[in-house]
């Protein structure tokens, strides 16, 4: 592969148009997702002026003074501050063809993603908290990058962001952002509910490895609460990601949603669960971990609501049941668990144990398990967004850097099929894919009449 | 199972949040065809599950129907 010249790399800060001054108290739900940065990566054939972006950046983010605050750690607390402060606006021009690039390779990604911020700096209170990345190509076509915090957003909320800004492009009207940030009940009484029952439920299901995990389960918690009190310094950063991508069309999609209807979403992560226990990795574990993604929004927030409304939980599966259970037995079985996770009793022992129980000792308790993380995003509407000048004709989803276990993104393609993005922090997961792809497109094989309606999963 | 006053305006109040407004709800209906998505459906469920002790073995064949969310209360 070619080397890509770079020229005329141009760093601002925008600032929104009207100065605000506003606190939003980070909420519990905020803050177990953690402070991982998100990229996404979208291609269009042409685009506005470096001038227009920052014009529109600066009216835009007047309705969302959030993104361009601060975050700051107060006590056991954290807040976005926001004086309008700014977002990292990066612009550059690239010696290549929109043709000729790869978005999927780590080489033409890491040109494109935005400047990242490293979790453990995000609440040093001088972090943009949105960075967003322009490149002008050969051809007059753009790459529209942004990295951001998913403490502050997630991909809906980022996804009402650019919305507005392709309305504010478009002389629009913007839509209405809900900003104030609920916290979701939690109490100390269920903190140490959460804590025995999180214990019990290692030594009943994990059995021989619950005193292994136990203990790492222990000085994971003792060194969250260090932390939290600043006697100790940020975990390690992880390394780079590889990556691989299973695609099927839409046709296939159709097929699927024929053959498994509304919780469609379920069997494609009892599918991919199928494929992991036939791994190397799982094969000499009697249990897998099944970290799905869970989306509260709508729920438990409005859905223009600005902030994050998605958390992790986790699933301990016995291997023999995944392999071995009907697909549909399976995908009904996760089903159930997600639905019982989302309660509002489970997510009040949940969030009272996340006080002291944050993602980084959630992740270093299960990362030496045979664990996968599923985050299906199909829903987003990333992929659809306008600046004025067209639909996006690529759109990649980097996995985020800082995982510890296996890593699944399940999106919508912008042909109306689905992929399934493969990352793995050790790079030695080939057989898991190889299986995934012959079990995804036996599965979605055609039957009879295929074009159905086009909803997301 | 249960009866469909209890269980439409739950529905109701789900699809007004997708604009959908249908005349009439019953048991027989194809979720899908009357607005529904996978998240919308998750969200009733999830509703329920404040609500009910639900039976999830009730649900063999998939949620298709209407009546496949109401068989999820015993």
């Amino acid at each position: 592969m070619n080397a890509i010249h770079t020229t005329g790399i141009q760093r601002q800060v925008i600032r929104p148009a009207t100065e605000v001054a506003q606190t939003f108290k980070l909420t519990n739900v905020d803050r177990a997702i953690s402070h991982m940065p998100v990229h996404n990566i979208l291609a269009y054939r042409s685009g506005p002026s470096v001038e227009q972006w920052a014009s529109a950046l600066s009216s835009v983010l007047v309705q969302h003074p959030d993104y361009a605050g601060r975050i700051r750690r107060r006590g056991l607390s954290e807040r976005i501050i926001c004086r309008g402060q700014g977002i990292l606006l990066e612009t550059q021009h690239l010696d290549i063809d929109l043709g000729d690039l790869d978005l999927q390779t780590p080489e033409h990604a890491s040109m494109l993603c935005a400047t990242e911020c490293q979790a453990s700096e995000v609440t040093n209170g001088d972090e943009p908290l949105i960075r967003i990345r322009i490149s002008f190509l050969r051809n007059g076509a753009q790459i529209f990058a942004t990295c951001t915090i998913h403490s502050l957003t997630d991909g809906s909320g980022l996804g009402l962001f650019l919305s507005n800004l392709g309305r504010q492009l478009g002389g629009q009207p913007l839509l209405p952002v809900e900003l104030v940030r609920p916290e979701l009940p939690s109490a100390l009484k269920d903190a140490r509910r959460g804590l025995a029952k999180q214990r019990s439920f290692l030594l009943e299901k994990i059995g021989p490895l619950a005193l292994d995990s136990l203990s790492r389960f222990k000085n994971s918690l003792i060194q969250a609460v260090r932390r939290r009190l600043h006697l100790e310094g940020p975990a390690t950063p992880f390394t780079t990601v590889p990556v691989r991508i299973i695609e099927i069309d839409h046709s296939q999609v159709a097929s699927l949603r024929q053959k498994h209807g509304l919780v469609l979403g379920h069997t494609l992560s009892a599918i991919v669960l199928k494929a992991f226990a036939q791994s190397h990795r799982a094969r000499n574990k009697k249990r897998l971990l099944y970290v799905p993604v869970l989306d509260v929004r709508n729920r438990y927030f409005q859905e223009n609501y600005s902030g994050n409304a998605v958390l992790m939980t986790v699933v301990i599966i016995p291997r023999d049941e995944i392999i071995e259970a009907p697909l549909q037995k399976l995908s009904l079985r996760l089903f159930a668990d997600n639905m019982k996770a989302m309660n509002k009793a489970s997510l009040l022992e949940y969030f009272s144990m996340t006080q002291f129980f944050g993602p980084s000792s959630f992740f270093g308790l299960i990362k030496q398990e045979a664990a996968i993380m599923i985050d299906n995003v199909s829903e987003l509407s990333l992929a659809r967004v306008d600046f004025g000048h067209g639909a996006p004709v690529m759109f990649f989803m980097p996995p985020p850097r800082d995982i510890v276990i296996p890593f699944m993104y399940i999106y919508q393609t912008l042909s109306q099929g689905l992929a399934f993005q493969i990352a793995d922090p050790n790079g030695d997961l080939q057989d898991f894919a190889d299986e995934l792809d012959r079990l995804i497109k036996a599965e979605s094989a055609h039957s009879q009449s295929t074009e159905t309606e086009k909803v997301a999963i | 199972m249960l009866s469909i006053d209890i269980l439409a305006p739950i529905l109701r109040t789900e699809l007004a949040k997708r604009n959908c407004h249908p005349a009439t709800i019953s048991m027989d209906d194809d979720l899908a065809n009357i607005g529904f998505d996978s998240s919308s459906v998750l969200r009733v469920i999830s509703e329920l599950e404040d609500q009910f002790e639900l039976d999830y073995s009730a649900m063999t064949n998939g949620i298709w129907k209407v009546s496949d969310i109401a068989k999820l209360v015993p």
